[in-house]
């Protein structure tokens, strides 16, 4: 059955308060770069012995919702299930936000970004043996891909937004396959040495995109009210629970091989140096354990309420998963040579949270944020409102029409 | 020559000076000539008359024949003295009686300052290279690589042996206070195990009173702490015998 | 064509830092203070490291000296995406500061830790020389005009001195070497020419034991370490 859809009203009191707030924050993101830019980066984090801070972690953080978003889009346009078109829209639109918000990261974190041309040279000025060269043929084209895949789903052509959508869900596990290629492949950091780094990165990109697309669909629908079907919720739900094990599956090959005798230095700091918390509060601990408890119980995976707090936790855990690659990973004092290195060259690196920094990454979230409720309200993304006052999930109606399927296939 | 303007040597300047101070640095300088000139004289009356000086410019003492050691042996008896004939006559003169023995080679128990039992370690002072020909304090780029041997800049540690450090509780990079008979430092502590258990050390070179930009409020003095103390025999200044205790800040 | 490399002799060496600061003036390398020492935003081109072996009392210390170890297979270069970090023909990985963008790929790949991120713009009046001619009384002997901010950089062989010796005709590892080889005062450091039989280097790896650091990775770094 064909869904109309139609932009929010946006006229509610909530809504314009919320535009006010996420626009302030875009303002302090821009005053924080500025300070950034003219003073230095001092400002931020960042050092020689941690070169990579906040803003490469949003960055891989943002690609990885992307990614995974995308896919899960896929459900709706390329698999054509019927119970996933009324948040296909949504999700091709996060993600391709999304991305524009991990673009955003990754140029204000360039020490030159006035050079940023540099990285599409290709074979003339760039280095295509670089996988930040290479990625930056995959971004282009992932860009591209997700605005005419978008543009596709709102003018409603189905058939090509199936074919584009396919090349674009395999395009987006290829952009986060080899974002992970960008710290699999350096040998020189034994936290980030694995040839599964790309396979983590997409898998978790799964996990960290199917949650962050399940919270938002349901905030949305719920606070436009509109009438959104439990079993979409609780259906992703399920999906996120198999993807997690995968995850979990990943990440134990992945430090046995590395913690397994005798070379182990780098999983014993990531382990019990001074960023264990990182690895197990936030990755282990809200990105798989909390989840997989939530959403195996008998009772708890099958309420809203109860996914919807699997999933605020696994977007939270998985960039706590990006922290704990980029921080850990490079923090950890280099074996130059057999003994105890003394002084600063012995001392794991540090990385202090900063003001600047911070508000500079939670502005980008609130650009992105921005953004996404703006589109909310002049394209349409959202199915048309019903005539319902007040936002019940209707689960009567869904009784019915799987008792009605039910007699249709005896 | 006559000198430019009116200024003096600083020879007769310091005769000068200790002259008004009177009192013993007054009387120490008696009888020693009384100026520049004078004190020149006194030096070399005995060695060489004072127009022949003028006129070669150096006196050189007779060229040291190898084996000839009448020539160089000054002990009384003439032969190797394994009892010192001249360091007990200084004594004698100096000191009065006294025990003889002490001109014998004897092994002389150091004098510590502080007893063992209030303050357990022995301070040791050193000069890390950068301090020797001094000139470090106000240069950043020496600054920075101060403590060669620790991988530091900007400050100096307290150094103490590992096991030590486990047996008073602290741990590497502590802010600690030494103490000595004679006052306290606050010193960030540094664990080692290049240390022996009884010593700790410390560099000087830092905790400078006066302001400079880049030598102020950077680390600690351990000559604020350390006694004045001489050796008997020798009249030589000793260093490294405070002790001291540490403990945690 | 050459092949420049170095060889630190450890049993020589005394850790006096001379070649640090030799390197941070022959450069124009910026000094830190002590709140940037502590939090690593220090520029250090050349850095010696202490370490340390062994319990009381057999406790040994050695000073191992690193510039750039100017690897053969480096990996900072096969991770620049601009192209700003290159090998040169003679060997030497150079590092051109207008192509580099400043994205620190490179130090998070180097296995020696021997890059550094320039967080602060030069400081007219810190290295003023008013013994040069006043072109370069704002930078001493170092080739480029100012420092810039924001990009990476790191040791580089002295390339300038390397580079004019051989247009004057001099012999390089005699008499023009990079400056840390020159200000070295027990002479544990040599420069030379690694393909050239006859150079010093060449002589005194054949006949003596050498080794460099983390060979495991098989970088191939250019700067040897004689046994003490």
């Amino acid at each position: 059955m064909d869904i109309t859809f139609a932009p929010i009203e946006g006229k509610s009191r909530a809504y314009r308060i919320m535009v006010v707030v996420l626009g302030v924050m875009v303002a302090i993101m821009i005053i924080s770069y500025l300070v950034a830019y003219l003073s230095g980066y001092q400002v931020w984090g960042i050092n020689n012995a941690v070169p990579w801070g906040q803003l490469i972690t949003f960055d891989i953080y943002f690609i990885g919702l992307s990614a995974g978003a995308i896919v899960v889009s896929g459900l709706s346009y390329v698999l054509g299930r019927e119970e996933y078109k009324p948040i296909g829209r949504i999700a091709v639109f996060l993600g391709l936000l999304i991305f524009a918000g991990a673009m955003v990261c990754v140029l204000v974190d360039l020490g030159r970004p006035e050079k940023f041309w540099r990285l599409f040279m290709y074979g003339y000025l760039n280095n295509m043996t670089s996988m930040f060269a290479l990625n930056s043929i995959w971004y282009g084209g992932y860009i591209l891909l997700m605005v005419v895949y978008l543009w596709l789903a709102i003018e409603n052509k189905k058939r090509l937004a199936m074919i584009v959508g396919t090349i674009d869900v395999l395009w987006a596990v290829g952009v986060h396959s080899f974002t992970g290629a960008i710290f699999g492949l350096i040998a020189a950091r034994d936290i980030l040495f694995s040839p599964l780094k790309p396979f983590e990165f997409i898998t978790a990109a799964l996990t960290s995109g199917t949650a962050l697309l399940t919270v938002v669909v349901a905030a949305a629908f719920k606070f436009s009210n509109r009438n959104l079907d439990k079993k979409v919720i609780l259906s992703l739900g399920s999906l996120l629970r198999y993807i997690i094990i995968v995850l979990l599956v990943m990440i134990f090959f992945d430090k046995l091989t590395h913690g397994y005798f005798p070379h182990r230095e780098g999983v014993l700091f990531l382990f019990t140096g001074p960023y264990w918390w990182v690895f197990w509060c936030f990755q282990i601990g809200m990105g798989i354990v909390l989840p997989l408890i939530i959403l195996f119980h008998r009772r708890a995976s099958k309420t809203v309420k109860g996914v919807i707090i699997a999933c605020i936790s696994v977007v939270i855990g998985v960039l706590g998963e990006r922290a704990a690659l980029v921080i850990p990973g490079t923090a950890q004092v280099q074996p130059l040579y057999p003994g105890n290195i003394e002084g600063i060259w012995g001392t794991a690196g540090s990385f202090p949270i900063t003001f600047w920094e911070t508000m500079l990454s939670l502005g980008i979230v609130a650009l992105v944020a921005l953004l996404f409720v703006l589109g909310l309200k002049f394209l349409d993304l959202l199915p048309a409102a019903e005539k319902v006052k007040e936002p019940v999930l209707v689960e009567e109606a869904s009784e019915e029409v799987a008792a009605t399927e039910a007699a249709e296939n005896e | 020559m006559e000198p430019l303007y009116d200024t003096r040597s600083i020879t007769d300047i310091i005769f000068e000076i200790a002259g008004r101070l009177g009192g013993t640095v007054a009387s120490s300088f008696n009888g020693i000539g009384g100026g520049a000139e004078g004190f020149v004289k006194y030096r070399t009356g005995d060695i060489i008359p004072w127009d022949e000086l003028k006129e070669k410019g150096v006196w050189l003492g007779p060229a040291y024949q190898y084996g000839n050691y009448d020539g160089i042996f000054n002990t009384p008896s003439g032969k190797f003295e394994f009892y010192s004939a001249n360091l007990a006559g200084v004594l004698e003169k100096t000191a009065g009686a006294g025990n003889r023995l002490d001109c014998l080679p004897h092994y002389q128990e150091v004098e510590f300052l502080g007893d063992e039992g209030s303050y357990p370690l022995t301070l040791l002072t050193y000069q890390p290279l950068l301090n020797v020909e001094n000139g470090h304090q106000n240069y950043p780029w020496a600054q920075e690589l101060y403590m060669v041997m620790h991988g530091f800049g900007w400050g100096n540690f307290i150094e103490i042996n590992k096991e030590k450090a486990g047996e008073l509780g602290i741990r590497d990079r502590q802010m600690v206070w030494v103490e000595s008979p004679f006052g306290r430092i606050k010193a960030r502590a540094r664990v080692l195990e290049g240390m022996h258990p009884e010593v700790v050390c410390m560099a000087t070179g830092q905790g400078h009173y006066a302001e400079g930009q880049w030598q102020k409020d950077i680390g600690v003095n351990p000559n604020d702490i350390i006694g004045v103390s001489y050796d008997h025999l020798s009249g030589q200044s000793s260093f490294f015998n405070t002790r001291v205790k540490v403990y945690r800040a | 064509m050459a092949k420049w490399g170095m060889v630190i002799d450890l049993d020589k060496c005394v850790g006096c830092q001379a070649c640090t600061i030799a390197c941070k003036e022959e450069n124009s390398v910026p000094h830190g203070s002590p709140d940037e020492q502590r939090q690593r935003r220090e520029p250090y081109w050349n850095r010696v490291l202490a370490v340390s072996e062994g319990e009381y009392p057999t406790v040994r210390v050695e000073f191992i000296s690193m510039p750039c170890m100017h690897c053969e297979e480096a990996p900072c270069v096969t991770v620049c995406p601009a192209k700003a970090t290159y090998h040169r023909e003679d060997g030497i990985v150079i590092q051109d500061f207008r192509r580099c963008i400043g994205c620190r790929y490179c130090i998070v790949a180097c296995p020696y830790g021997v890059r550094n991120f320039n967080f602060k713009d030069q400081l007219e009046k810190e290295y003023h020389r008013p013994d040069l001619p006043p072109n370069r009384a704002d930078r001493g002997p170092w080739p480029f005009p100012r420092r810039v901010r924001g990009v990476v950089e790191k040791c580089t062989f002295c390339f300038h001195r390397i580079d004019k010796g051989l247009e004057e005709g001099k012999k390089i590892g005699v008499d023009v070497v990079p400056a840390c080889v020159e200000a070295c005062p027990t002479g544990a450091r040599l420069f030379g020419d690694l393909e050239d039989p006859e150079s010093e280097v060449s002589y005194l790896l054949a006949s003596r034991g050498s080794f460099r650091l983390r060979e495991a990775l098989h970088t191939q770094p250019s700067v040897f370490y004689l046994h003490s």
